[in-house]
């Protein structure tokens, strides 16, 4: 393990942190910090990769090609944009998809949370707290745990493959259901590597609880789907800690994108104002009463509660979702029965359509106009990394003041760190980094 | 078990090349063809610590398009960055030496790159590739005759064309 202990740079009056390509993020990006007497000045989160145009791509398609051209904006959470897109067009279409293949979905939903999670608790984000400079350099030390990382990712993975088809664009998602559904024999093998999971990922939230956590809080606005019964995933209403409770529906009366020139990335802002924060650590304050009671149990084993402000710590609410996700699955496949039919039948309709699930990086909004036809008129998604993206850069304008005694190359590091603290995906957001942080 | 593993995406042109490559080597018995995405978890799985893997990918490190490199994974690092990257920057290489750190490397692994130009959306490969290809075609050919006696019939012509082994410049097995 490396130490930061030491490593104190003179006293500067001004000067510039730089990462030209940040590692261990989806896509690619860069950071620009520049502290002048002390003071952060500027800070630019820049996406560089190029807008990608899906919600051009979109406009003259038929909704039912809608799931699987989604599904391609990102290789780590194609189910969330599968999920938002085909609750989206049956909202429009007046279209409701319960019992077991509502419970389907959730199923798959579990199986991506389980694979992305896994893949930013142990391969990307861990090395920072522990000092590596990635997950070879750390897996030389921890082999244990990088294994059962790639073990439990891999089993989010077979979800997929067992209920989508196949792991990175699952192909049996439709609009009103599923093209297959599975039999019961198809979701029995998975029992025993659930209750597997299940342990592992306390193990997982365990080893992460011994982490070194820096001190550092905001007062955020977190903002996430919540449902009556359950941890959502598919639906709810959105609310936050500060006030918002609101239907689907109304999330543009309430939420914009703006174009900042340092990103090709939009940034989603609050309309009265503020960034905001979503994904698992909004999503475990908001709704920890609806995690299940052995998530709960995990949660207070582990020290981290409902009320949690320390982003560095969302690696602990990501491990917790592992462990509910896993408890989830168990009951979802216990309780299942076939369907007699894999999709709900639908009738198109001239209408808009609106739609919001829990991606593991958190709230993926999808609206769709679309003709008497169904065919696509508008389109638009707002990814979770476009709505973190202001966050992100208040933490940096807060956290570099903090720390300005470091080095330029232990405060590189700690920058990056807060950054993945995101688990920021640029590629769904350019639909991300390099840091330069300028001292004068 | 030998295993000759294909990495690439066959939707964005070159990318696919590897894929296209153990694509023609079915014919070759007790040799099991495997076509991968190339994300990293997932290349870790696909062998155990008894397999012969042969391993290709498109590699971008700006050397001529058609470039063909040879590693032997066993003798050292593969260098990061070598091949494009998958998903969260972790892909093949990376794979490999996650393996390495964990006691997960296959008995023998050589790995082939092919210098790679067009990533584009397609379904297609570049005309100058098709060379390397039949050579690549060729030599693990001949690999899997010499190290298990393995025999295939191969439609591919003898080539000439260079290798680049281990960072060295060669054109003959070591």
């Amino acid at each position: 393990m490396q130490s930061h202990s030491g490593r104190k740079a003179k006293r500067v009056k001004s000067r510039t942190i730089k990462v030209d390509y940040l590692a261990r993020v989806e896509g690619e990006g860069a950071l620009y910090v520049k502290t002048k007497n002390g003071a952060v000045v500027d800070v630019k989160l820049r996406i560089f990769e190029p807008p990608r145009f899906f919600e051009a791509f979109l406009r003259g398609r038929r909704f039912d090609e809608v799931p699987d051209i989604v599904a391609r904006i990102c290789g780590i959470c194609p189910v969330a944009y599968q999920m938002s897109a085909c609750h989206a067009i049956e909202h429009a279409f007046g279209l409701t998809v319960d019992g077991p293949l509502r419970a389907l979905r959730r199923l798959l939903y579990c199986g991506e949370w389980i694979e992305s999670h896994a893949l930013h608790i142990y391969l990307l984000h861990a090395p920072d707290f522990l000092g590596y400079a990635d997950a070879i350099a750390m897996a030389k030390d921890h082999p244990e745990n990088v294994q059962r990382g790639l073990q439990l990712k891999k089993l989010g993975n077979d979800i997929l493959n067992v209920l989508g088809g196949r792991e990175i664009h699952p192909i049996n998602v439709r609009v009103g259901g599923f093209y297959k559904s599975p039999s019961k024999a198809d979701l029995r093998p998975l029992t025993d590597r659930l209750k597997w999971a299940r342990e592992a990922s306390l193990e997982t939230a365990r080893w992460a609880a011994q982490f070194p956590y820096p001190e550092f809080e905001q007062d955020y606005e977190f903002v996430a789907l919540r449902h009556p019964d359950e941890y959502a995933l598919n639906e709810g209403r959105l609310v936050s800690n500060k006030g918002l409770d609101l239907a689907i529906p109304a999330y543009d009366d309430h939420f914009v994108e703006e174009h900042v020139e340092h990103s090709n990335a939009l940034h989603s802002v609050l309309k009265r104002g503020g960034n905001y924060s979503v994904g698992p650590l909004a999503r475990f304050n908001l709704n920890f009463d609806r995690l299940s009671p052995l998530a709960q149990e995990a949660a207070r084993e582990v020290g981290i509660g409902p009320g949690c402000r320390n982003p560095f710590k969302s690696i602990l609410a990501r491990a917790i979702e592992v462990l509910y996700a896993c408890d989830e699955a168990l009951r979802i496949i216990d309780q299942y029965e076939m369907p007699d039919r894999p999709f709900v039948e639908m009738e198109p309709r001239a209408s808009v359509g609106f739609g919001c699930t829990e991606a593991p990086r958190g709230i993926l909004y999808h609206r769709y106009k679309l003709d008497e036809r169904g065919i696509v008129l508008d389109a638009k998604i707002v990814p979770p990394t476009s709505q973190n993206q202001k966050t992100i850069e208040n933490d940096l304008r807060h956290v570099v003041p903090l720390h300005l005694r470091m080095a330029d190359d232990v405060l590189t590091w700690l920058c990056e760190q807060a950054i993945r603290n995101y688990d920021p995906c640029i590629s769904c957001a350019t639909h991300f980094l390099k840091l330069t942080i300028d001292r004068e | 078990m030998v295993k000759i593993i294909g990495i690439g995406n066959p939707l964005r042109s070159d990318d696919g090349i590897g894929r296209y490559i153990v694509r023609r080597m079915r014919q070759f018995a007790g040799v099991e063809i495997i076509e991968s995405a190339g994300e990293g978890c997932d290349v870790i799985e696909l062998w155990n610590d008894q397999d012969y893997v042969i391993l290709v990918d498109a590699v971008s490190s700006g050397n001529k398009p058609g470039t063909i490199h040879r590693f032997d994974a066993r003798a050292g690092q593969i260098p990061s960055g070598l091949f494009r990257c998958s998903t969260h920057t972790f892909g093949a290489a990376e794979a490999i030496e996650l393996a390495r750190a964990l006691g997960k490397m296959p008995e023998q692994l050589i790995v082939y790159g092919v210098e790679c130009e067009k990533f584009d959306y397609g379904e297609s490969i570049s005309e100058e590739l098709k060379e390397p290809m039949e050579t690549i075609l060729h030599r693990i050919a001949q690999e899997i005759q010499a190290a298990s006696g393995v025999r295939g019939r191969m439609t591919s012509q003898q080539s000439v064309l260079p290798i680049i082994t281990n960072g060295q410049e060669r054109s003959t097995l070591p």
